[in-house]
């Protein structure tokens, strides 16, 4: 992990210092800023007055990604019920195809994330896709494609 | 088709994320916080046990005893919450209403704070109202700012913090949305003591979704009797209902609570396709067949949170109730051991339908999950989740039988699809 990384990660972490309920703020900032939580995250979350173990329960219960891979485009398709009933599942396969990804796996040459996620409750315009927590429509397939290119660009 | 009602709550532009948010916050009336200025709180509270409103989050709880049981509390230190969880597969009323008129949420969790004298209000958002969180906070600093986060002029400090939650369905569930704020793992508590003895923080607390805030706006604004004369007996003012699935125009809809699933399904431009079924309320409400079309989406219908998700002749009863499945069994807290092994059951049920030689056995079994769920789960989302898989096996055995003899066309173009 680079050293200005970690200086950053430090600086966020201190402003939540002794404040234990503020964990879940400080995971939403670093999501925010990294894409996901660097592995160096949870040691010094301690710092908000948590034990370790607390820290990992809490992580996982939310299903934060911890992992030293940046995210440059977190793409999230909805799964839930009604996007399945506009054929999100076929969409999911479709950008994982157009950008030869797994689902849930950080590319880590483009540094790009295509996961299934559940209801972002935008139903009235499923099937409904998040690039970077912005919603769009997933039925304009090339328009989709074209801004994920641009949020990796 | 009957004409559409005149819409209170929505039907606005969107202004959150537009360019007119400041002229939006100058020309907001504030009616009803004017008004409340000169009324005692025993007063709110009389005017909205006569309005008859109930919560618009599921529950149906009536929502002035909600308020009168937190001001009864000896304990000085309360909040109030508004929940904007909205985690419901096919819920998104609330959202809408945030972008459309997002002050009359924050000049109601103003007059509760001020009815119920809490210190300190929250609104806590859906992961994805990024948007909606930025307009919010701007608000409020302007409100702060002109120092208008007050019922009374000179009145003690009260002040609304916004939080974004991480995006888990329990969350939504009052007590564990109470967790969430807190810091911790959005997992429900046994009841009682309810959340107005001992909410956030264990201290008394009023928490009331975003509908039904926007509703409390408008009572006090045009008083209980203009409320109570929409709608049925029991089932007063306008209802927001969230059309999703096989509609022409998904959209949400207002209407009053005698409105058919027939009526709603009209304004959104009508079932594409056959309609063949609805869940009202979402996955966790209940199963609405063709018989069922001209039924009012009543509380007593089971209308919850207004989620009507259609699903046309072309759909698969069995990938429906494997979708419901697989979303309860990935979204429960796992806290409680009848929530986790029930879930862990019936998942493992619609997977391996494919292998029971009957259907009989499988809807026994799933009925018997549910009710242990009932029975013995610590919160009501498992049973609530249990619930409408049997109604489908019930309503759609031959969808069933297809898949016990490994004959579904429609799965297995779907599953040829997605390979």
């Amino acid at each position: 992990m680079e050293r200005e990384t970690i200086i950053t990660l430090e600086r966020m972490v201190a402003i939540h210092a002794g404040k234990p309920g503020e964990l879940l703020m400080l995971a939403e900032e670093l999501m925010d800023h990294f894409g996901t939580i660097p592995e160096a995250a949870p040691a010094l979350m301690q710092q908000l007055g948590l034990a370790a173990g607390e820290i990992q329960s809490i992580l996982s219960f939310y299903h934060y990604p911890v992992s030293n891979t940046p995210v440059r485009c977190r793409v999230e398709v909805c799964g839930a019920l009604s996007c399945h009933l506009k054929n999100s599942a076929d969409l999911l396969h479709a950008l994982c195809e157009t950008f030869s990804a797994e689902p849930g796996v950080i590319k880590a040459d483009s540094r790009l994330l295509i996961s299934r996620s559940e209801c972002l409750s935008h139903c009235d315009h499923a099937p409904t896709v998040s690039v970077n927590g912005e919603n769009c429509a997933g039925a304009d397939l090339p328009g989709l494609i074209a801004r994920i290119r641009e949020a990796l660009s | 088709m009957k004409p559409l009602p005149a819409s209170f709550l929505t039907g606005r532009p969107k202004i959150v994320g537009s360019p007119r948010l400041y002229d939006y916050y100058r020309s907001y009336p504030f009616s009803a916080l004017r008004k409340a200025r000169n009324m005692t709180a025993e007063g709110i509270v009389a005017e909205l046990l006569a309005s008859g409103l109930r919560g618009r989050g599921g529950a149906s709880f009536p929502v002035g005893l909600k308020w009168q049981s937190v001001m009864q509390q000896a304990e000085t230190v309360r909040y109030v919450v508004a929940n904007g969880e909205e985690g419901e597969p096919g819920t998104y009323k609330d959202r809408v209403l945030l972008e459309q008129n997002p002050l009359a949420v924050i000049e109601a969790l103003v007059i509760a704070g001020c009815t119920v004298k809490a210190e300190r209000g929250y609104i806590y958002l859906n992961q994805n109202y990024r948007a909606i969180e930025k307009a919010l906070l701007q608000l409020l600093q302007w409100l702060r700012e002109e120092g208008r986060l007050r019922c009374v002029e000179g009145a003690g400090a009260f002040d609304i913090q916004v939080r974004r939650g991480r995006q888990r369905y329990i969350s939504g569930e009052e007590t564990a949305l109470f967790r969430a704020l807190e810091g911790r793992r959005a997992e429900p508590t046994g009841r009682p003591p309810y959340p107005t003895e001992q909410g956030l923080w264990g201290k008394p607390t009023v928490i009331n979704n975003i509908e039904t805030l926007a509703s409390v706006s408008l009572i006090i604004e045009r008083g209980d009797s203009w409320f109570a004369a929409i709608g049925p007996e029991h089932n007063h003012g306008p209802k927001l209902f969230s059309l999703s699935g096989d509609v022409a125009r998904p959209d949400v809809i207002e209407a009053d609570m005698s409105a058919t699933l027939a009526d709603l399904i009209g304004w959104a431009g009508g079932t594409v396709g056959t309609f063949k079924g609805a869940f009202v309320s979402g996955p966790s409400g209940r199963l609405f067949l063709p018989r069922d079309l001209s039924l009012p989406l009543t509380i007593q219908n089971g209308c919850g949170n207004g989620t009507v998700i259609v699903f046309n002749d072309t759909r698969c009863a069995v990938d429906l109730a494997r979708q419901v499945t697989d979303f309860f069994h990935s979204e429960h807290c796992g806290q409680c051991l009848p929530g986790r092994e029930s879930m862990k059951q019936a998942k493992a049920l619609m997977d391996g339908l494919e292998n029971q030689a009957a259907l009989e056995p499988v809807l026994q079994h799933y009925q018997q999950l549910h009710a242990v769920l009932l029975n013995s789960s610590k919160c009501g989302l498992c049973s609530s989740g249990t619930g409408i898989v049997p109604a489908l096996m019930q309503a759609f055995p031959a969808d069933f039988a297809r898949h016990l003899r490994h004959d579904c066309p429609i799965c297995r173009a779907g599953a040829e699809v997605a390979a």
